[in-house]
């Protein structure tokens, strides 16, 4: 004993002999060891509570797939109601009511016909849904997007559509980009296309990805129809009309060929040259003068004038005289 | 004596895998589950079913894994059904490919898959 306490004295004697720097060096060894089994200890603990959520999740989880299974595969009336009764009691705890939904909505996504509605009935008739409406009202945009996805795919009508939808309207506008093309997508699948009425007026850019995504939602609607298809081509907003024009293209929508002919002149170069495609798809032949007229007069870039001649080529099916073609450019020349 | 029909069935998704075997059963099959790729070539190995239906998303291996090992490891022809979620026009090609019976796009719906696979187990038979 008394030589440690010696041994120690020796190093605190030349600890104090040293300069700052050094000192400071070795202080922070120590502490570097200190802060070193402080956070094994609190990982341990994490990793111990990990384990035992995942034990208890476990547990409960196999009680409440029980329950849904039962539910959707009886036929019973007394025993359904049994069961709702049962998952709305559970539900008033929220580790519960997550682990509920989240057995439901797992479910749901993998099957359809009549035990996807049974998943519906059982997420409405136990009040699962009313727990999903209130997420709207939170303030944190992550727990809104929770809400809205649980209602939309668990979507059934339940004589609650007006307030959910009136729940959703105000998050179109919303400043989270995230959420607000929740909003769109949750629109179209509560409503269809009648969802879609803020693009009417619509001042914001629609992104690629947010249009591919409505594009999908679209695809799941049965008899769709578009009635605003035509506020939407003549839109100012470049990427309304590009939505428009991929509707158009996708649905067939010959019925839009006069408007899309106008749209050879549209202000933005992206819009344009989708039009041309589009008009040489549908192979209307309404467009090859204000095409030649576009190339003639309009058409500055190179690459435009060949699209130009490229799509009168293919609508008039056969080689363009072309005396003369008053032209410059070598490369537009050979392409004519 | 009549030698019951063995059915694989892998998927991640518990609940719906519960449901599969509840149905399957019910109709007179024995079913076997999985919750992952490496179990369900555990499974297959130890029980030689007469079909598999599997998941393609799996975890530690996928769907498309298991029908490789079943068909150039194993050498088996048992029929195989696969589903997804992502029925993108790639993956169903390479399933085919790969030599599935069957594809499902997720959701589907119960009653046609078993129709299905009662289909192909008389098939197989004939």
């Amino acid at each position: 004993m008394n030589k440690i306490i010696e041994a120690l004295k020796f190093i605190y004697a030349a600890f104090l002999e040293e300069s700052l720097l050094v000192q400071l060096i070795w202080l922070c060894i120590p502490i570097f060891f200190l802060l070193f089994f402080i956070n094994i200890f609190l990982i341990s603990i994490y990793r111990f509570r990990l384990i035992q959520r995942d034990k208890k999740e476990t547990k409960y989880k196999k009680t409440y797939q029980n329950f849904t299974l039962e539910f959707i595969m009886t036929n019973d009336y007394e025993e359904e109601k049994k069961i709702e009764r049962k998952v709305k009691k559970i539900s008033a705890n929220s580790y519960n009511r997550s682990l509920m939904l989240k057995i439901i909505l797992a479910l749901s996504s993998s099957v359809s016909g009549e035990y996807n509605e049974k998943l519906k009935k059982l997420y409405v008739n136990s009040g699962l849904i009313y727990y999903s409406y209130k997420k709207l009202k939170s303030r944190k945009w992550y727990v809104k997007i929770e809400g809205l996805r649980e209602l939309t795919q668990l979507y059934i009508k339940n004589g609650f559509e007006k307030k959910i939808e009136q729940k959703i309207r105000p998050l179109v506008s919303h400043k989270n980009k995230v959420l607000k093309g929740e909003a769109y997508l949750a629109l179209v699948q509560l409503k269809g296309t009648e969802g879609l009425y803020f693009l009417n007026d619509f001042k914001e850019e629609l992104s690629e990805w947010q249009q591919i995504e409505l594009l999908e939602a679209l695809f799941k609607i049965r008899n769709i129809e578009f009635p605003y298809a035509a506020t939407w081509l003549t839109s100012t907003n470049p990427s309304v009309v590009l939505f428009a024009l991929k509707i158009v293209e996708v649905y067939s929508l010959i019925q839009y060929k006069s408007l899309l002919v106008e749209l050879i002149n549209y202000k933005d170069t992206k819009v344009r040259r989708r039009v041309i495609k589009i008009l040489v798809k549908f192979n209307v032949t309404e467009a090859i003068n204000p095409l030649w007229i576009k190339y003639e007069h309009e058409a500055t870039s190179y690459f435009e004038k060949i699209e130009l001649l490229d799509a009168i080529h293919c609508l008039q099916n056969k080689p363009q005289k072309l005396s003369p073609i008053k032209e410059d450019n070598k490369k537009v020349l050979i392409s004519a | 004596m009549d030698e019951k029909i063995k059915i694989v069935v892998a998927d991640d998704d518990s609940s719906l895998v519960l449901l599969l075997k509840f149905r399957l059963e019910n109709e007179g099959y024995v079913t076997h589950v999985a919750k992952d790729g490496k179990e369900a070539i555990d499974l297959i190995e130890l029980h030689n079913p007469n079909l598999i239906i599997s998941d393609i998303m799996m975890p530690i291996k996928n769907g498309l894994e298991v029908v490789e090992h079943v068909r150039f490891y194993l050498k088996s022809k048992v029929p195989i059904i696969l589903f997804s979620k992502a029925g993108h026009e790639e993956i169903v090609m390479r399933s085919f490919k790969l030599g599935i019976n069957d594809f499902l796009n997720k959701p589907f719906i119960v009653n046609e898959l078993l129709i299905r696979i009662e289909r192909m187990l008389t098939k197989t038979q004939i």
